[in-house]
């Protein structure tokens, strides 16, 4: 069972006090009976304070199965620095409802990167971009063995990771043609 | 390794000295002393399981004086849920390796006029002009709450131009 912040630090809280009340029968000296408790409240503030710097750098763990990009950043392998690189992904997850997008990060592969351009570019021309991400061990065989064939998605060591430009989540209006065109990039109304 | 980790540990470590104490230098019976193990592994193996889903979701503190610009997503108020509305940015830090440091997630709540210039900064981003935000702080005349207020500057070309 996974614990969120606020479990996290009332757990810890509970248990050290608990702790630290048990320490107070102990046989050692009352000076270090009142270090002991004094390091113990400090510890709770300690936690307290340490899990913000932690939020909102990327995760490792796997990506959505299916999922919304929203941008991408890439940091190419330095040769001089020994950075190997990473792509990091900024997606929301389309498989659950959730609208709070999560950052993520992958290994660099020039293929992955290709990939990943190729989508920004599609972004920027305004052309919502879904992802997938398939297992290492799902890749797809019917697009292997093909020679000259163009691959069809990047293989990191976990994923292939493939990009799709997003179908409308809804039919287009039949009074389409009468009303204004949605979006960012709408033109101003004509002038009277 | 960042200091939410490094605190993380000394939290730790402070709970597994309690610990040793306890076992060391108290009568108390064996069945407290397992209650206490039991406890204090359970809850280490809970926060080793529990920290990996916690990243990667967007921070509510302040954001960097001064940022270059990844990312913008917007979650408008809904009437219908009474939600208020977040701003979502992804951004690195200028003041960390030129701008060129990992991109880190912020939030922050929504307001119509920063909507606007995020939109600007939006197009831009889109037209392949890197964005150079600015925090800033400003006093709300209405609530007198302080509101985060953000200028964007297209980014000052780095090449030196042509002899």
């Amino acid at each position: 069972m996974t614990l969120g912040i606020a479990q996290l630090i009332a757990a810890y809280v509970v248990l050290a006090a608990v702790l630290a009340g048990l320490n107070i029968f102990s046989t050692l000296s009352w000076l270090m009976k009142a270090v002991l408790l004094v390091a113990t409240s400090a510890a709770y503030l300690v936690l307290y304070f340490s899990f913000p710097p932690l939020l909102g750098w990327p995760s490792s763990d796997e990506l959505p199965r299916r999922f919304g990009l929203i941008a991408l950043y890439v940091q190419e392998p330095d040769r001089i620095t020994g950075a190997k690189g990473n792509v990091f992904f900024w997606v929301t997850d389309k498989t659950s409802n959730s609208v709070v997008p999560r950052a993520y990060l992958l290994d660099y592969e020039p293929e992955l990167h290709a990939r990943a351009k190729e989508a920004r570019a599609k972004l920027q021309k305004n052309v919502p971009q879904v992802g997938e991400a398939v297992s290492g061990d799902e890749m797809d065989l019917t697009r292997m063995g093909k020679p000259g064939e163009e691959r069809q998605g990047a293989k990191t060591h976990k994923y292939t990771v493939k990009f799709f430009d997003a179908a409308p989540e809804a039919p287009p209006s039949k009074t389409a043609e009468m009303s204004a065109p949605a979006g960012d990039d709408a033109p101003p109304p004509p002038a009277p | 390794m960042n200091w939410g980790m490094i605190g993380i540990i000394f939290a730790y470590l402070v709970l597994a000295l309690l610990l040793l104490v306890l076992l060391a230098r108290t009568r108390w019976g064996w069945t407290i002393k397992g209650l206490a193990i039991a406890g204090v592994a359970l809850l280490t193996y809970s926060t080793a399981i529990s920290y990996s889903p916690l990243i990667g979701w967007p921070t509510g503190i302040a954001l960097p004086k001064r940022f270059n610009l990844v990312g913008i997503h917007v979650d408008e108020p809904n009437k219908n849920t009474q939600a208020k509305g977040t701003i979502y940015l992804w951004l690195t830090d200028m003041e960390q390796q030129l701008g060129r440091s990992i991109p880190r997630a912020y939030k922050i709540p929504y307001s119509p006029a920063l909507h606007n210039k995020l939109n600007e900064a939006s197009k831009k981003l889109r037209k392949n002009l890197p964005q150079l935000g600015e925090t800033e702080f400003v006093r709300n005349a209405v609530t007198g709450r302080l509101e985060v207020d953000l200028q964007f500057f297209d980014m000052p070309d780095p090449l030196f131009p042509e002899k």
